[in-house]
């Protein structure tokens, strides 16, 4: 299981283009592809930031036009606390 | 070989662009289906290749960058998804048979359609009968940058103007111009789609194309299938480039376009477009001294890119190119798939084309101008 603060996006393009962003913004940024118990059936992929930023990450991503399905946050215990955004 | 098809394909590349599909071949997956790390390099490589197209073609998101297999490809979705709920099209008179055939198949459904001819290297005239030609109905103006018979470069952002003060949709063939005369989406106001073929000015594999789509235009897919998003839904997705991109993608072929649009940055379309306009002038400047030989060409460099279409009295062109065939100049002959091109020029048995690319040299140029004197 994929662990830490994740950015759902609707497709690997997407996840892509915010990485690209949040990079070019200095971010550390990962695409990632997150397990079925996070993305339920929308065979997704997520951004892997670091949970400190996830404020900054969404608004810089919105202000690029690129709206974030969901933010979850998922502990190494295998708990997923989902990130009200 | 002296090789002057490369309206048809560029045959010499960038030596990236071989190595790079050699590359891919070796390391890239699936992109978009597996989190493995070979899916991931594959992903990557569209992903660049998309932003690569974003600089050369001016426009902010990746997204708006499908993949396609050609330029023929392109137009379909881009001319069925637009004109899918019927109506009118205006097309230029010097479309390729990628823009009549699929509205020709389209008048079952209800489309029609109207060829606005005009006369070569006239961008007046070309304006003037688009503008005839557009009705109560008109939906959508179909239009060649750059005629692949003459080279002939259409007043695009004339035509753009016009279809945005009508409030009509504006697709755009750039099978010619891509890589050899500069074209912005974001220049635009009209123009929802530019269709762009891989394998010609790009200097990239056959069999990769791009469709290139403004940013609030929605069209229906052409295809559906797997796209590794949304998979728990029988609905294909209704977001760029995954609307449109079903299946897996030419990735080996996509790597190679990556450099080649590359290639094209670092060396300039404006420079390259300069470079062609040269050797054509060039050419004109050799057939102008052989008798019996009629050009179809430009005087206002303006207007014509690196293609030049001619005829000689008294011969077939298919015999003209047989004969330079036989002594190593690859030309092409006849209609090029463009009847209503020649229709539009009065060349109703075709022509002889050269077209150049930024890999021929003035050498080459002479060369075929002396085995054409010897022909004729």
């Amino acid at each position: 299981m994929i662990y830490g603060c994740l950015i759902i996006c609707r497709s690997i393009t997407y996840a892509q283009r915010a990485q690209y962003i949040l990079q070019r913004k200095g971010y550390t940024a990962t695409v990632v592809r997150p397990s079925v118990e996070i993305i339920g059936d929308s065979c997704g992929f997520a951004v892997k930031i670091y949970e400190r930023y996830l404020a900054d990450a969404i608004y810089i991503l919105r202000s690029n036009g690129i709206e974030p399905q969901r933010a979850v946050i998922v502990e190494e215990n295998g708990r997923i606390r989902e990130v009200r955004i | 070989m002296i090789y002057l098809d490369n309206a048809a394909t560029t045959l010499y590349k960038p030596p990236e662009v071989g190595a790079a599909v050699l590359d891919a071949m070796r390391t890239c997956a699936n992109a978009g289906r597996g989190g493995h790390s070979a899916a991931m390099v594959a992903a990557d490589k569209l992903y660049e290749c998309r932003e690569a197209a974003a600089e050369l073609f001016g426009f902010d998101r990746a997204e708006q960058a499908v993949f396609t297999f050609n330029t023929t490809h392109s137009l379909n979705i881009a001319i069925k998804g637009i004109m899918s709920n019927g109506g009118h099209c205006v097309i230029s008179g010097f479309e390729h048979n990628s823009v009549v055939r699929p509205l020709k198949a389209m008048e079952k459904l209800g489309v029609s359609y109207t060829v606005a001819y005009s006369r070569l290297f006239d961008a007046e005239d070309t304006l003037r009968a688009i503008k005839n030609a557009v009705r109560e109905d008109t939906v959508c103006v179909v239009c060649t940058h750059v005629s692949n018979v003459f080279g002939y470069i259409l007043p695009i952002k004339e035509i753009d103007e016009f279809c945005n003060e009508k409030g009509i949709a504006l697709i755009i063939d750039a099978a010619q111009s891509a890589g050899t005369v500069p074209i912005k989406l974001n220049e635009f106001k009209a123009v929802k789609c530019i269709c762009v073929p891989g394998h010609k000015g790009l200097y990239g594999p056959q069999g990769t194309g791009l469709l290139l789509i403004n940013d609030n235009t929605s069209i229906p897919s052409l295809m559906q299938g797997g796209t590794g998003s949304m998979s728990g839904k029988p609905e294909q997705p209704d977001f760029l480039p995954d609307m449109h991109e079903s299946g897996t993608q030419n990735i080996h072929g996509i790597a190679g376009l990556c450099e080649g649009i590359r290639y094209i940055l670092k060396v300039g379309v404006d420079k390259i477009a300069e470079y062609e306009r040269g050797l054509i002038l060039k050419a004109k400047g050799y057939l102008s001294q052989i008798p019996r030989i009629k050009m179809y060409a430009s005087d206002d460099a303006a207007l014509q890119n690196g293609v030049l279409s001619f005829n000689v009295e008294g011969k077939s062109s298919e015999d003209i190119a047989s004969k330079l065939a036989e002594k190593g100049i690859a030309v092409r002959a006849g209609l090029h798939c463009a009847p209503i091109a020649h229709k539009s020029a009065g060349t109703k048995y075709g022509t002889v084309r050269i077209s150049v690319s930024w890999f021929n040299n003035e050498e080459e140029i002479s060369a075929f101008a002396y085995r054409i004197g010897e022909i004729v």
